[in-house]
C-alpha cells in the first residue's frame, strides 16, 4: 500500500517549500490590517519550519526525519531563500534548521489564563526567511529546480515516504505553463508512491478561505484553478486527517489551499505516536 | 473441574524488551515493572503480582520519563484500584501530582550539563509527556468468590490505549483486550498526559476488565507492536502465544532475534518492543 513507508533518521523524507518571490508579492491582501501577500509566504515558511522542528524534537535534539530546500523563486532567478548560516544551501537536514535561525523574536500572545480570561505570554518566534518582493515569476523554472532536487533525494533514498513539495505563491507565473513541470514532478516516484506536489495560493482576488477543496468550483480565478488542478490528490491516510480538523474531504481532494493556513500538512507525516489528548 | 490452590498460585514471570530498529537503546520510551521484583527463572505467587506497561508516544518529549513513573505507581496500588474505572482515574491524577517537580529536576539538570532548554523543546514540555498504560493486579481465591468455589485466581487490569493484554487457557486464546483485531491501531490511541488532572475524563475513557486464573493458563502483555503482530498471525489461523512462550528458553529464540527477523520480514512494524508474559504452573 502507497503512503506507508516509515519515516526514521535511517529512512528520512524531504520537504521542498517553493517561495514566489516575485514583484507582485509586495500587493497587499487582508482586511483590517492588510499584510503584503511576501509577508503572508514568509511568515507560513517560518511557521511550517517551527512545526516541523517541534514535531521532531526530542530530548537529546530534532532527530532528523526529514531533510527541507526553501528554495525562493523572484528577480529572474531560483536558488536557496534560507538566512544566516544556511543561506546558499539547499536540502538541509531538520536538525540544522532547527540549530540555525538566522534569528529568534520575541512575540507576544494572548494564552487562556485557566480562569476563562487571556494572559499575554511571550513566545519565541524563530526566522529563517524575511519577505522578499521584486523582478518575474519563474514558476516553471522553480518547479524544475524542485524536480532535480527530488530526483537527487530518490536515488539516494529509493524506499523512503514519497517527498513533499509545496508551492507558495499568487499564482502568477511568467515564465510559461507551470503545469507541464508540475506533472514531472508528480510523474517521480519512491518505491512507496508518487512524490506529492502542494499548493498554497495567496491572491488578494477575494473570495472565501479555502482548505483542501475536491473541485475547482467556486475558485476565484484562473490562476487559482490552474494551481488547483498541478495539486496532487490526497492520500487516504491525509484525506482522513483533514476529516478530522473538520474539513469535507472525499477521493477528488487535492492539496491546494486558498488564502488559509497550509501549516497543517506538517500533521499529516507520521513519525510515531501522536502526542493528542484524551478526548 | 480445575484442581483448587489455596491461596498461593504457583506460577513464573518473564519480561522482554527491545528498543526500535535503527535507534539506541537509551531510546527506548516503553516501561514496564514488576511487583514484587522476581527473576525469570524463579517461582513466584502469581496471586500476589502487580505488573504495569507502558508506552511513551514518541512525538512528545519525557515520554520514557513519564511512562516509568505511570509503572512505578501502577505496581504499587491495591488490586483495588484496578476493580473500578472512578479509582483508576484518581490513581492517574495522582501520578500526575509529581510531574512538575520531575520535570523541574530534568530542565535544572539540562541547565547544569550546559544544555539549556531549546526553542522548539518548549511547546512540547509545555504540553507534557504523553502515554498509554496497561495495569494488572493478580489474587487468589476469594471467600464468597464465585471463582472461588471453582478454586480459580482472578485478575482485574486497566488499559489507557493500545497496550494488550492475551490470556490464553487449554490452546486457546480465551481474552483479547482491549484491541481484538490487527487493524484497530492506528498512531492516535487514547494517552495518559502527564498534566491531565481531569480524573473524570479518564475514569470514562479507561478499559476495565477482569477474569480468572488456572492452573497452566499463560497470560501475555505487550506493547502496540507485538501486540498488532500477535492478532495478524491469529487471524491468520496461527498461534502466536506458542511462540512466545518459549522466547528465551532452551526451546525457541531469544526475544531481540525474534523481534529482529519479524520486523525484517515486514510482519512487525518497528517500534519499542515489550512483551511481559505470566505463566500459571
Amino acid at each position: 500500500m502507497p503512503y506507508t513507508a516509515e519515516i526514521s533518521r535511517s529512512n528520512p523524507t524531504c520537504f521542498v517549500f517553493l517561495v514566489d518571490q516575485s514583484a507582485s508579492m509586495s500587493d497587499p491582501i487582508g482586511g483590517e490590517v492588510p499584510t503584503s501577500k511576501a509577508s503572508v509566504v514568509s511568515d507560513a515558511i517560518n511557521r511550517l519550519l517551527t512545526e516541523l522542528s517541534v514535531k521532531c524534537a526530542k530530548e537529546e535534539g530534532v532527530r532528523d526525519y526529514f531533510h527541507v530546500a526553501v528554495v525562493g523563486y523572484g528577480h529572474n532567478n531560483v536558488g536557496s531563500a534560507f538566512g544566516g548560516a544556511l543561506a546558499g544551501r539547499d536540502l538541509v537536514p531538520l536538525s540544522q534548521i532547527a540549530d540555525n535561525p538566522a534569528r529568534v523574536e520575541e512575540r507576544t500572545k494572548k494564552i487562556p489564563d485557566g480562569a476563562g480570561g487571556l494572559v499575554e505570554s511571550t513566545v519565541r518566534f524563530p526566522i529563517w526567511m524575511d519577505p522578499v518582493c521584486n523582478g518575474g515569476t519563474p514558476m516553471r523554472q522553480a518547479l524544475e529546480y524542485a524536480h532535480r532536487l527530488v530526483d537527487r533525494w530518490l536515488g539516494e533514498h529509493p524506499a523512503c515516504f514519497p517527498p513533499i513539495v509545496l508551492n507558495l505563491t499568487d499564482g502568477e507565473a511568467n515564465d510559461g505553463d507551470p503545469t507541464v513541470p508540475a506533472a514531472g514532478i508528480c510523474s517521480l516516484t519512491s518505491a512507496d508512491g508518487a512524490v506529492l506536489l502542494f499548493n498554497l495560493h495567496v491572491s488578494d482576488a477575494g473570495g472565501s478561505p479555502v482548505t483542501f477543496p475536491d473541485t475547482e468550483a467556486g475558485l476565484p480565478d484562473n490562476y487559482a484553478r490552474t494551481l488547483f488542478g498541478m495539486s496532487s490528490l490526497l492520500p487516504s491516510h491525509m484525506r482522513s486527517y483533514t476529516a478530522q480538523e473538520g474539513f469535507t474531504v472525499s477521493d477528488s481532494t487535492r492539496g491546494f489551499v486558498y488564502n488559509a493556513d497550509i501549516t497543517s500538512v506538517v500533521q499529516f507525516l507520521d513519525i510515531g505516536t501522536r502526542a493528542t489528548d484524551l478526548r | 473441574m480445575q484442581p483448587t490452590y489455596g491461596s498461593r498460585i504457583p506460577g513464573s514471570v518473564a519480561c522482554h524488551h527491545l528498543h526500535k530498529g535503527g535507534g539506541q537503546a537509551e531510546e527506548y520510551e516503553d516501561a514496564y515493572a514488576v511487583h514484587p521484583r522476581v527473576s525469570a527463572v524463579e517461582e513466584i505467587d502469581v496471586a500476589s503480582l502487580r505488573v504495569a506497561l507502558s508506552d511513551g508516544a514518541s512525538e512528545s518529549v519525557l515520554a520514557g520519563l513519564w511512562a516509568r513513573s505511570l509503572v512505578d505507581h501502577f505496581v504499587s496500588v491495591p488490586h483495588e484500584a484496578l476493580a473500578s474505572a472512578d479509582s483508576f482515574g484518581r490513581e492517574a491524577v495522582m501520578v500526575t501530582a509529581s510531574w512538575e517537580a520531575t520535570l523541574g529536576d530534568y530542565i535544572a539538570r539540562r541547565e547544569a550539563d550546559g544544555r539549556p532548554i531549546q526553542w522548539y523543546e518548549q511547546p512540547k514540555l509545555d504540553r507534557g509527556a504523553y502515554a498509554t498504560l496497561l495495569a494488572i493486579s493478580f489474587c487468589a481465591p476469594q471467600e464468597g468468590d464465585l471463582a472461588d468455589l471453582r478454586g480459580e485466581g482472578r485478575w482485574a487490569a486497566a488499559v489507557i490505549g493500545d497496550c494488550c493484554l492475551f490470556q490464553v487457557r487449554d490452546g486457546a486464546l480465551i481474552t483479547a483486550y482491549p484491541l481484538a483485531g490487527s487493524e484497530d491501531f492506528g498512531t492516535s490511541p487514547n494517552l495518559l498526559n502527564s498534566r491531565n488532572q481531569d480524573s473524570l475524563l479518564i475514569s470514562e475513557r479507561v478499559a476495565m476488565n477482569s477474569g480468572s486464573l488456572r492452573q497452566q493458563d499463560d497470560i501475555y502483555l505487550c506493547t502496540d507492536a507485538v501486540a498488532a503482530w500477535f492478532l495478524r498471525e491469529v487471524e491468520h489461523g496461527g498461534r502466536p502465544w506458542e511462540t512466545l512462550r518459549d522466547l528465551g528458553t532452551s526451546d525457541g529464540p531469544n526475544f531481540a532475534d525474534f523481534i529482529g527477523e519479524e520486523r525484517a520480514s515486514g510482519h512487525m512494524r518497528n517500534d519499542d518492543a515489550t512483551l511481559i508474559h505470566v505463566a500459571v504452573w
